[in-house]
């Protein structure tokens, strides 16, 4: 569960990043960003891999964990970068989408770690 | 090789990728499968059950070994783990008096393969399993083993080289970081490809050549060892110390309970596995138990050795903590083999590797595509430009071909016969070389869509053959919950259908038109 959420804080971090940048807004979000949103999209995409990595670290600890990390945010760059290709827009919702159920599925971890503990 | 250092690392790139890069496409299809070696050597071996607990395990081997081999002077346990379905055994018999006792591994009649569930003998078919994918991975084949090493070296070291160089030559990493446009002309599309698979994942790619270098470091540079120690054998003797020989005394004394022993190890490395188990004069009143932990256990890739009284039980001594040197180099082999890792994260292993494969792939076809608009009649290539073509179209689609046709080669061999293990690995060389030469004899889209299919279909049939020849089949797999050969069977039909889908692929494929304009700021080297 903690583990999908890392992927999908992942997918979400490196969206809002690959967003960040000229070359792709039009295609994804269908407008040019301003600067503002731009620093806070790039912002936002670090924040995302960082908590990408704080999951994987709960989940795994730090040694297991780091590695873990390292591969899974190179999966989710790959698959953003395959979707982008072909489906640039469903690229974006589905970043939207896992930034959406990311936190529930970390809420619903939590809770079910706290009612087994 | 003039000019500016982007282009010099850029010529180093090209053709540091091209010599060794058909060795590299094999070496990293055959890693990736070795994440699965167990697996593989599962279903190899459908004559074998399914996984135990190694406490069960246990108890079935020291059964066995007991009846067989009361009076032996050593026996050695290698236990299954969650992913085995077998315990090995081997033995060594006590040395008639006078003769010198033979070292090294048992021959066969010492040794047997157990059952983990029940602890009977099974007698899979002649096999390698997945050890041979593992071994040919950085040992080659039809090499003596060192050569082939220093081969696998070699080709990893220029695998480094083409990292760096390409780092340097890749002009836009970050601003390229997400680009991948298929629709572009073929040029653009298979550069945007190659850098994809090889910057996105890196971080991989860089800690898989360096670790795998490590893994045979004391090989490529054994200056250090030799200016500290006399002779290698003080060296290894240090670095991996034996438990002094101890005769028997004669005074016959029952053997402590293995799965109790096995529980003191596990409990004395907070909840570790154990691996191997050596027992030294079994039945007597000098018995001695070491056992060595689960290499998996730690992101370093050695668990390290306790030693019990074979009587009592008792835990006499742990073999010391390595220390930061030998440590790093342990978490480096750790990190290259991935047994630590869970399932979830061998599949993110596995996944970072098949990218791999796939930049290898496509830096050899970039070669050919970069050139192929340059050429003088695109029709009538020179010969280096023809035989890198067939051996790209060879090898990329020869190598899955062949490492399926091993698979084949496993469920058709006739069971009884002789030099059956050897057969299956000449079946993966056979296939590898029958795709070279039917690329050579046909024309380049041809032979590109004809042997990726042949190969798509000899990965894909593989679960049909193995239903029709073996009770191992999808159905029954499914009704017994046996879900890592459920998973190898759908894994085997996904790959068969990435293959079919680039024989598709390569069938719709034009080549290019000739570019009007050279955009000289877009031209990046392959």
């Amino acid at each position: 569960m903690i583990l999908t959420a890392a992927f999908l804080l992942a997918y979400a971090g490196f969206a809002a990043l690959c967003v960040s940048m000229t070359k792709h807004q039009v295609e994804t979000v269908g407008r040019r960003l301003d600067v503002r949103e731009q620093s806070l999209a790039k912002a936002g995409g670090a924040a995302g891999l960082a908590a990408a990595f704080a999951c994987a670290v709960v989940a795994e600890g730090w040694r297991f964990g780091s590695v873990l990390w390292s591969g899974v945010i190179m999966l989710a760059a790959l698959a953003l970068a395959l979707l982008l290709a072909y489906r640039p827009r469903t690229a974006a919702r589905a970043a939207a989408v896992s930034a959406y159920f990311a936190p529930l599925l970390i809420a619903a971890w939590a809770l079910v770690t706290f009612i087994r503990a | 090789m003039k000019g500016s250092f982007r282009q010099s690392m850029a010529w180093l790139h090209t053709w540091s990728g091209l010599v060794f890069g058909w060795v590299l496409f094999a070496m990293f299809m055959t890693g990736t499968a070795s994440y699965f070696r167990p697996e593989i050597t599962r279903w190899m071996e459908p004559e074998t059950g399914r996984p135990a607990s190694y406490a069960q395990a246990a108890q079935g081997a020291v059964a066995y070994l007991t009846k067989t081999a009361p009076d032996a002077k050593s026996w050695s346990i290698t236990l299954p783990d969650e992913r085995q379905a077998t315990a090995r055994l081997f033995w060594r018999p006590a040395p008639t008096p006078g003769e010198e006792a033979p070292r090294g591994r048992g021959r066969s009649e010492n040794r047997a393969i157990l059952d983990a569930a029940t602890g009977q003998p099974v007698s899979p078919r002649d096999t390698r399993g997945g050890e041979f994918f593992y071994r040919v991975h950085f040992q080659m084949h039809y090499l003596p083993v060192l050569q082939g090493r220093w081969v696998a070296g070699l080709c990893a070291m220029f695998m480094l080289v083409a990292i760096a160089s390409g780092v340097v030559t890749h002009k836009r990493i970050f601003k390229d970081f997400f680009t991948f446009r298929p629709r572009k002309a073929a040029q653009r599309s298979w550069l945007d490809a190659h850098n994809l698979t090889a910057v996105l994942a890196l971080p991989f790619h860089l800690m898989i050549t360096y670790t795998g270098l490590v893994t045979l470091m004391g090989l490529y540079m054994p200056w250090g060892v030799a200016a500290n120690y006399k002779a290698p054998e003080t060296y290894f003797e240090a670095m991996f110390p034996r438990a002094e020989e101890v005769e028997r005394s004669g005074v016959a004394a029952p053997l402590a309970d293995l799965p109790k022993v096995l529980a003191t190890a596990s409990a004395h490395w907070g909840g570790g596995r154990p691996w191997i188990v050596n027992v030294s004069n079994p039945g007597d009143a000098s018995a001695v138990i070491e056992v060595t932990r689960h290499s998996g256990d730690q992101l370093a890739y050695s668990g390290g050795t306790l030693t019990f009284n074979g009587v009592t039980g008792q835990l006499m001594t742990a073999s010391p903590q390595p220390g930061p040197a030998v440590l790093t180099n342990r978490v480096m082999y750790g990190l290259h083999m991935g047994r630590f890792a869970d399932p979830i994260l061998r599949w993110v292993y596995f996944l970072c590797s098949l990218a791999g494969c796939a930049m290898v792939a496509t830096g050899l076809v970039l070669w050919t595509v970069k050139r192929r608009s340059q050429l003088p009649d695109p029709e009538r290539p020179h010969f280096g430009f023809r035989l890198v073509e067939r051996l790209n179209i060879g090898t990329i689609a020869g190598v899955p071909a062949g490492m399926a046709a091993m698979l084949w080669a496993n469920r058709l061999l006739p069971v009884g016969m002789a030099g059956r293990a050897e057969w299956e690995v000449h079946a993966f060389f056979i296939a590898w070389g029958a795709m070279i030469a039917w690329a050579c004899a046909r024309p380049t889209r041809r032979a590109w869509v004809e042997t990726l299919s042949a190969s798509a279909f000899l990965v894909a049939a593989l679960p049909l053959v193995s239903a029709a020849t073996t009770s191992r089949n999808l159905v029954s797999h499914l009704m017994t919950s046996d879900w890592a050969m459920v998973a190898f069977d759908l894994t085997l039909l996904a790959l068969g259908g990435a293959l079919a889908f680039c024989a598709l692929k390569a069938g719709a494929y034009r080549t290019a038109p000739k570019p009007r304009r050279r955009n000289r700021t877009e031209e990046a080297p392959a």
